[in-house]
């Protein structure tokens, strides 16, 4: 099943396009990244997929089939809002109360029990929590509803790196608890590859990238060579990004099903998932974006997305 | 939805439960002293006025004009304050209920559970709503209960524009319309004090419009034609339901009626207006000489009016179109929070 299926989803507002033809196919029972540059348009692509907003064009749905923001779906997603949108004059009690009342799955004792856990209060103002334990509640809320696919917008924006690594690790906890998927997204691409299997690039409104962690990563290398050489060589193979360091050359390479040849005097090294993020962030213009799902056999994929640099 | 209502809302519905129970305490109050000081008049065969100042139904009639005090003191004022208290509502009340959650971003929590947007605003909107109403209703029945134990004959008419507005029906009516009207104003511009000042500008454009031309017309609708006779000494006790007449006459419709214009007419059928110039020498006449006058011209008084009975049908229409525009601007405040983009 499907986590989230998009076809060529755009979304205007009034005469600037924020998402333009997202065309994705997220698997369940992953963790998904979606990372950009602010104004990329992450917010909105969740929006859309939780039924706050509808498209202008294109279609999105959700954990096989169900249109987005129906019933149905609304059920078994749960959402957190950037900033962790809450009642602030509410008891964190009074909270848990009302979220049981707008949902039809609810584990009270989960809720408490992980409040208990982290030293949230209950009868404490949520106002007048700290913004880590706001994250923490919101987290709380979306977990005790039993979801099966909890999205997120910039969960970790707002906090310290000690309340973001125990973010991660109560969300962590969760996923392996109960199976369920997670899509978050974030401009915090360092600490990605410890957390997330799967990723999605998106900048300017446009998709860029989308796959598993490991076939991206699996799917590029970096040559490393002589400074005077790399533009020979850029326009030979499918370069993404020239990173030049003084006499080196770094050339980001898509490997299109096969390996290249390491030209002669260079060198040839996996990237890392930084590298490889932030490599595209900086060039719009490349896309490494699955191509039509292929029956099994021996032919090379094709990489009808690429675009290269020219 | 019933818990999650109250708790969101349960400041703003208590500001208001002190508001009415504050005023509703002093009406009861003073009400109630002018209702006793009254049947303390009337059990001694005095009447409100004109009893000489020695016998003992002087210190009753003061002691009745006393009563009411401090609010029939300026009982316009009063009207006026009383008349207010719906658009109060319906901006404390009606505008921040989706306002502030489209304001706050918390639409973003709200709108993501299981429950429906849309039936998540319609609970509100019916329960909010409803309680409003009541409480309208049972605060308009005790104003028209204070004002009828103010001036039940001397100052008060019940079809003006101002009292017309302080009964059950029409309080409840207008409470329930303020508070749409909050209500679409708050789905509509986002924020809370912009919608809140556009409630009040709202509000006050549809009473004015109401008290200065509506309730006028509505009420001028198939009257009820009588002839009448001319009074030609107004009694001291002039009665709300009549019309003065030029000179100082008077002329009185049926008890608590509602006279709207009066005519003479001719033995040919022709029609004069009472301040027609061709009346004016009726005018000029001292009084006994007046009845002989029309009578040796020949001339019939006529007056157009609406029965006492019709009072509660006018009521009712009132109450019936304030009801349907709260629910034409409830459904589209529905409709707004439905079709709203993220």
């Amino acid at each position: 099943m499907n986590a989230v299926e998009a076809a060529g989803l755009s979304k205007r507002f009034r005469r600037t396009w924020a998402l333009r033809d997202c065309t994705l196919t997220v698997p369940a029972g992953h963790v998904v990244a979606l990372v950009g540059p602010n104004g990329a348009g992450k917010t909105t692509l969740l929006n859309l997929m939780v039924g706050l907003t509808a498209p202008t064009t294109g279609s999105v749905t959700v954990l096989g089939g169900e249109q987005a923001g129906s019933a149905a779906a609304r059920s078994a997603i749960a959402f957190v809002a950037q900033d962790a949108p809450l009642y602030g004059n509410l008891s964190v009690a009074d909270t848990l109360h009302l979220a049981r009342n707008l949902n039809l799955r609810w584990d009270q004792r989960r809720a408490t029990g992980r409040l208990a856990e982290l030293g949230i209060p209950l009868n404490r103002k949520v106002g007048k929590l700290s913004g880590g334990q706001q994250a923490q509640l919101a987290l709380t809320l979306a977990v005790a509803r039993l979801p099966e696919l909890i999205i997120l917008d910039e969960p970790l924006a707002r906090l310290d790196p000690l309340a973001r690594h125990d973010f991660m690790a109560s969300l962590m906890a969760a996923v392996a608890e109960d199976g369920l998927s997670v899509l978050f997204s974030s401009h915090v691409v360092a600490e990605l590859e410890r957390v997330a299997d799967y990723l999605i690039v998106l900048s300017r409104g446009q998709m860029q990238m989308s796959g598993t962690v490991d076939d991206l990563i699996a799917g590029h290398c970096v040559l490393t060579g002589p400074a005077a050489e790399a533009d020979i060589y850029s326009e030979r193979l499918p370069v993404v990004h020239i990173r030049r360091a003084g006499v080196q050359a770094h050339l980001l390479v898509r490997m299109n099903g096969h390996a290249e040849p390491v030209p002669p005097g260079w060198t040839a090294h996996p990237v890392d998932l930084e590298e490889l993020v932030l490599a595209y962030l900086r060039e719009p213009g490349a896309s490494a974006l699955p191509g039509p799902a292929r029956l099994p056999g021996p032919a090379a994929q094709s990489d009808t997305g690429v675009a290269m640099l020219s | 939805m019933v818990w999650i209502t109250w708790r969101q809302h349960r400041a703003a519905l208590i500001g208001m439960a002190i508001l009415l129970g504050a005023c509703a305490l002093a009406l009861g109050i003073t009400g109630l002293r002018m209702q006793a000081a009254r049947a303390s008049l009337v059990r001694s065969g005095c009447g409100l006025f004109s009893a000489p100042i020695t016998s003992g139904c002087g210190s009753l009639q003061s002691a009745y004009f006393r009563a009411g005090y401090p609010l029939t003191s300026n009982i316009s004022l009063l009207i006026i304050v009383l008349s207010i208290i719906p658009g109060v509502v319906g901006i404390f009340v009606g505008a921040p209920l989706l306002a502030r959650e489209l304001e706050a971003g918390t639409y973003r929590f709200a709108w993501t559970q299981a429950t429906s947007r849309t039936r998540w605003v319609v609970a509100k909107l019916l329960l909010v709503g409803g309680t409003l109403t009541a409480a309208g209703g049972a605060f308009g029945a005790l104003a028209g209960w204070w004002l009828l134990a103010a001036d039940p004959e001397v100052f008060a008419s019940r079809w003006q524009a101002g009292q017309f507005g302080l009964t059950a029906v029409t309080f409840a009516a207008w409470t329930l319309l303020a508070f749409a009207l909050g209500a679409f104003a708050g789905a509509l511009i986002r924020r809370t004090v912009p919608a809140m000042a556009a409630t009040a500008a709202s509000v006050a454009a549809l009473a004015g419009a109401t008290a200065w031309k509506l309730s006028n017309l509505l009420i001028s609708v198939g009257p009820v034609i009588h002839r009448a006779a001319l009074l030609t000494v107004t009694p001291f006790n002039f009665s709300p339901d009549a019309v003065s007449m030029p000179g100082g006459g008077m002329v009185i419709g049926p008890a608590s009626s509602r006279v709207l214009r009066t005519w003479f007419t001719g033995p040919h059928g022709q029609t004069y207006a009472t301040y027609s110039s061709s009346m004016n020498p009726l005018w000029n006449l001292k009084e006994p000489s007046q009845h002989a006058w029309l009578a040796s011209h020949h001339l019939t008084l006529w007056i157009a009016y609406q029965p006492a009975g019709r009072f509660w049908i006018f009521q009712s229409i009132e109450g019936a179109a304030g009801l349907l525009l709260a629910v034409l601007l409830g459904a589209a405040a529905v409709f707004v929070v439905r079709r709203k983009a993220g």
